[in-house]
């Protein structure tokens, strides 16, 4: 089935995790997704002093009786939201074991679960010649098995405009959604992709997913290496001092992505495949802003 | 040019080809798949296109390429063969002897044939090609590199400056064999120019023979009108007259000569005179107001210069032999020691400790040594214990020479000697057989830790040896081989640069500091005093001198011919082929290639290269 890619812990994620939205969300319809726009939800946010022209039934009267303020108690307001999961299917992310893209339909996967257990709206696009939208935004938990039919159905093209895709998106779903965006980065053209991201006006997520092969390269001796993206090779003699100095031209080169990510109001997480999903979900993407 | 002694292995380079082809095959067999060449390309870039990188994996080929190839020419024996355009060596035999000291000239003042000498070899130096090598050997008794090998024209300047004559003689037996030893450790070929006044002792053709003959004469000195003084001696008082000295005086110029002498003993003037020396060798007595006893002695030409004009003599009180006898009482042996010079002992055993009464010699007669027994030795009958002779049989015949020349058959003629009941004996290696019975060994010899041993294996009672007119002739030669002329008064007077060996106790000493050197051996001490003069020797209660007298021979003025022919000119020089090997700088060269691959190959951290 197309939804072999998933494990079972992995519903158990869908379940658990909620997602974390720091901008007001635009859309009308009332959901489930706690909302930073404060108002006539049920879940307490905050207190602030009271003006006149608030509705009084939002006075909280214990703390008047013991302070002798007049406080109005804040309630977050829980509205529905569209979570678009944008993966990128280039041959590179076919690299790896367990592989890049599989480890990416996973993560697209959960999220999107997670996003339609709490009412929202939870949608797919795929980085290609032109962006591909297997399953357009749907809000039920039906749902659920479309996108992931959807999502385990995704195979590695053999060419991809990431930056022209992600304008496209940027058309399509400015302002309106919160995006994912699940990839390697490793093509030259990766601070375009950010950039025409983050001027997508969505909330935005940069999920950057790399094989421990690439994080920490045990090559050595002659080699000529291949390049699963355009064929290309690289003849190298390879020892400990040049892996070490991979190691830290890499270690430049992620530092760079997340501090641009962040400049441009991006949330920034990095995965290495054959993390277990839970220490993925749990810290890798709390501690990066996306879940919580 | 470069040669090959085995040019076949220089097929061996061709394995290059299939290490080059092998490093493309498994550059182009070694792909490895990887998601992006994004970050390695970025890495190539920030090390400058990466040629850094390329330049390494091309540096382990070149590595592996020169290490087959330095294989391969180790293999193949290189040398190069050159000519040597610089021409031999030339190797200067300065005499530094004391006759080169003289003046040299009729007048007897100025220039000294050294100065001579020097001159004469500045002079070859500015004909010897820029950058042949140079040697400038002194020689005295004894051989002194004073410069080179080098192609210092300056540095040889120098050295030859710094030359002084000494008092000593020339020895050209021990120059030739030093010279030889040097000239083996040279490379290339050498010339020899000896520069003398023909006072080289064995005429020159040791020295010739040591350079192969390619030695070339510079002679110096003429006529000299010095006045030297050799033969000191005393004569003692008698009925008609007092006691004298004597001395040979040597008036070397063409007219004759006014000197006075003077003759002093333990530093006080007994006796002055003046002479008039006709032209060459005169002699010359002077009365001495006190009798010739024991003391230091001292003649000199008053207002002379130079070791000529001074003698010294050694008179000293003549010491016996001291002789132990272990064993019965033997006629022939009492018979052949019974005379002045000599103290016997005898002892029925030997005594526990044989060095208590510091025997010069003890003879066992039919008892057997100790085997802790050390001291000159001569014993009949039976061998000591611990030696390399033993008894092998029984011996019953006519006595055989066997070597003329050992210094025990010195006038030896045993032709009428029998032995009866006597023994063979078995020899181990190192031991000389002086005679035989039957062509078995009955007389045999040798030495061991300085002490000298000879076993007779006859009974000098019980045969014809006692009998024999030699027999008291080998116990003297004994005495003599062990015991060098310890008995004469004048035993102690010696020759700048010659070694003497005297029988004297370990208590002797000597006060001469660093002007003698002494050498002990078993009973015996060397003795070679480095100059003249007279020192002073102690021996427990005994008191005695030494004199050392600069060689007699160095003060006839008259330039000598040498037995080898007088170029006068210097050497020719040709061009000579030299052969440099190369093997050893290419397995060098080998090693380094596969050390530097193997630490490129582990690729160490850049803070440790």
């Amino acid at each position: 089935m197309d939804q072999d890619f998933l494990e079972p812990g992995d519903y158990e994620l869908m379940k658990r995790m909620r997602l974390s939205v720091r901008r007001p969300i635009a859309g009308f319809a009332t959901g489930e997704q706690r909302s930073p726009v404060k108002g006539g939800g049920i879940e307490f946010a905050d207190y602030r002093e009271y003006i006149p022209g608030d509705d009084i039934r939002q006075v909280d009267w214990s703390v008047f009786l013991r302070f002798r303020k007049l406080l109005v108690k804040l309630c977050a307001e829980e509205k529905e939201l569209t979570l678009m999961t944008i993966i990128d299917s280039t041959r590179s992310m076919n690299f790896g074991n367990p592989d890049k893209l599989g480890t990416a339909k996973r993560i697209a996967a959960i999220i999107s679960g997670i996003a339609l257990e709490n009412g929202n709206r939870a949608g797919v696009a795929v980085l290609g010649p032109r962006l591909r939208e297997p399953v357009r935004p749907e809000r039920n938990r039906v749902a659920l098995s479309s996108l992931l039919r959807a999502i385990g159905s995704i195979e590695p093209l053999a060419s991809a405009e990431p930056v022209a895709c992600l304008r496209e998106f940027a058309d399509r779903y400015g302002g309106k959604c919160v995006a994912v965006l699940v990839s390697d980065l490793l093509y030259p053209e990766w601070r375009e992709v950010v950039g025409a991201l983050a001027s997508s006006r969505c909330e935005s997520h940069v999920v950057q997913v790399l094989a421990p092969e690439e994080l920490d390269p045990a090559l050595s001796g002659e080699v000529t290496l291949v390049d699963l993206e355009d064929s290309s090779e690289v003849s190298l003699h390879l020892d400990v001092d040049t892996s070490r100095r991979y190691v830290e031209t890499l270690d430049a080169f992620l530092l760079e992505a997340e501090r641009l990510c962040r400049t441009r109001g991006l949330g920034y997480s990095l995965v290495a495949t054959g993390t277990p999903m839970t220490r993925v979900f749990h810290r890798d993407l709390v501690a990066g802003g996306l879940l919580c | 040019m470069l040669s090959f002694a085995l040019p076949a292995a220089l097929w061996l380079s061709l394995a290059v080809l299939p290490v080059i082809l092998f490093y493309f095959l498994r550059m182009r067999f070694r792909k490895r798949p990887v998601g992006s060449n994004f970050i390695w390309r970025t890495l190539l870039a920030s090390t400058r296109g990466g040629n850094r990188l390329r330049r390494r994996s091309l540096l382990l080929l070149a590595l592996q390429v020169g290490a087959v190839a330095f294989a391969a020419l180790a293999a193949s024996v290189p040398f190069t063969r050159i000519l040597a355009g610089s021409g031999p060596g030339v190797a200067f035999i300065v005499d530094t002897s004391a006759s080169m000291g003289l003046p040299d000239g009729a007048s007897g003042t100025g220039p000294t044939r050294l100065d001579t000498a020097k001159a004469r070899v500045l002079a070859e130096l500015d004909k010897i090609p820029a950058g042949s090598p140079v040697t400038v050997f002194a020689c005295g008794s004894s051989v002194t590199r004073v410069w080179g090998p080098g192609a210092s024209r300056d540095g040889a300047r120098a050295a030859v400056a710094s030359l002084r004559p000494g008092e000593d003689g020339f020895g050209e037996a021990e120059a030739a064999s030093f010279l030889t030893g040097w000239l083996a450790a040279q490379d290339g070929s050498w010339r020899g120019i000896l520069v003398t006044d023909g006072g080289v002792d064995l005429g020159g053709r040791a020295l010739a023979s040591a350079f192969g003959g390619r030695l070339t004469t510079l002679a110096v000195g003429g006529p000299g009108g010095g006045v030297s003084i050799s033969g000191f001696r005393l004569s003692p008082a008698d009925e008609a007259s007092t006691s004298k000295a004597l001395l040979n005086a040597w008036n070397g110029g063409e007219r004759p000569a006014s000197v006075t002498v003077r003759v002093s003993g333990n530093g006080a003037i007994l006796a002055s005179g003046g002479f008039d020396l006709a032209p060459g060798a005169n002699r010359i007595a002077l009365a001495l107001p006190v009798s010739a006893s024991a003391d230091g002695w001292m003649a000199e030409i008053v207002g002379g210069a130079g070791p000529g004009s001074r003698r010294y003599l050694a008179v000293n009180e003549p010491e016996d032999i001291s002789v132990l006898v272990v064993g019965k009482p033997d006629p022939f042996i009492t018979a052949s020691l019974s005379r002045r010079g000599i103290t016997l002992t005898r002892l029925d055993a030997f005594p526990r400790n044989p060095k208590s009464g510091r025997w010069n010699v003890v003879i066992a007669d039919g008892v057997a040594a100790p085997a802790d027994f050390s001291g000159n030795l001569l014993a009949f009958g039976r061998p000591p214990l611990g030696s390399p002779v033993a008894v092998a049989g029984t011996a019953d015949g006519p006595l055989v020479p066997a070597d003329y020349l050992h210094p025990l058959s010195r006038f030896i003629e045993w032709g009428r000697g029998r032995v009866s009941g006597g023994t063979v004996l078995g020899v181990g290696p190192g031991v000389q057989v002086l005679a035989t019975v039957d062509g078995r060994p009955s007389l045999v010899a040798w030495e061991r830790d300085g002490f000298r041993y000879a076993v007779f294996g006859a009974d000098p009672l019980h045969s014809d040896i006692g009998l024999s007119e030699s027999f008291p002739v080998f116990i003297q030669n004994f005495l003599l081989w062990c015991v060098p002329r310890v008995d004469a008064q004048s035993s102690f007077t010696l020759t700048v640069g010659e070694t003497a060996s005297r029988a004297v106790p370990d208590s002797w000493r000597l006060e001469g500091g660093g002007s003698v050197r002494l050498g002990r051996s078993g009973g015996n001490v060397g003795i070679e005093p480095l100059r003249a003069g007279l020192y002073r020797w102690k021996d427990g209660e005994r008191e005695g001198f030494l004199a050392a007298n600069v060689p007699e021979g160095e003060f006839t003025a008259q330039p000598r011919t040498l037995a080898i022919g007088g170029g006068g000119s210097a050497p020719g020089f040709s061009r000579i082929p030299r052969v440099r090997p190369f093997g050893d700088l290419a397995l060098l060269l080998f090693a380094a290639c596969l050390i530097a691959e193997w630490f490129l190959w582990r690729g160490l951290p850049k803070e440790r290269r």
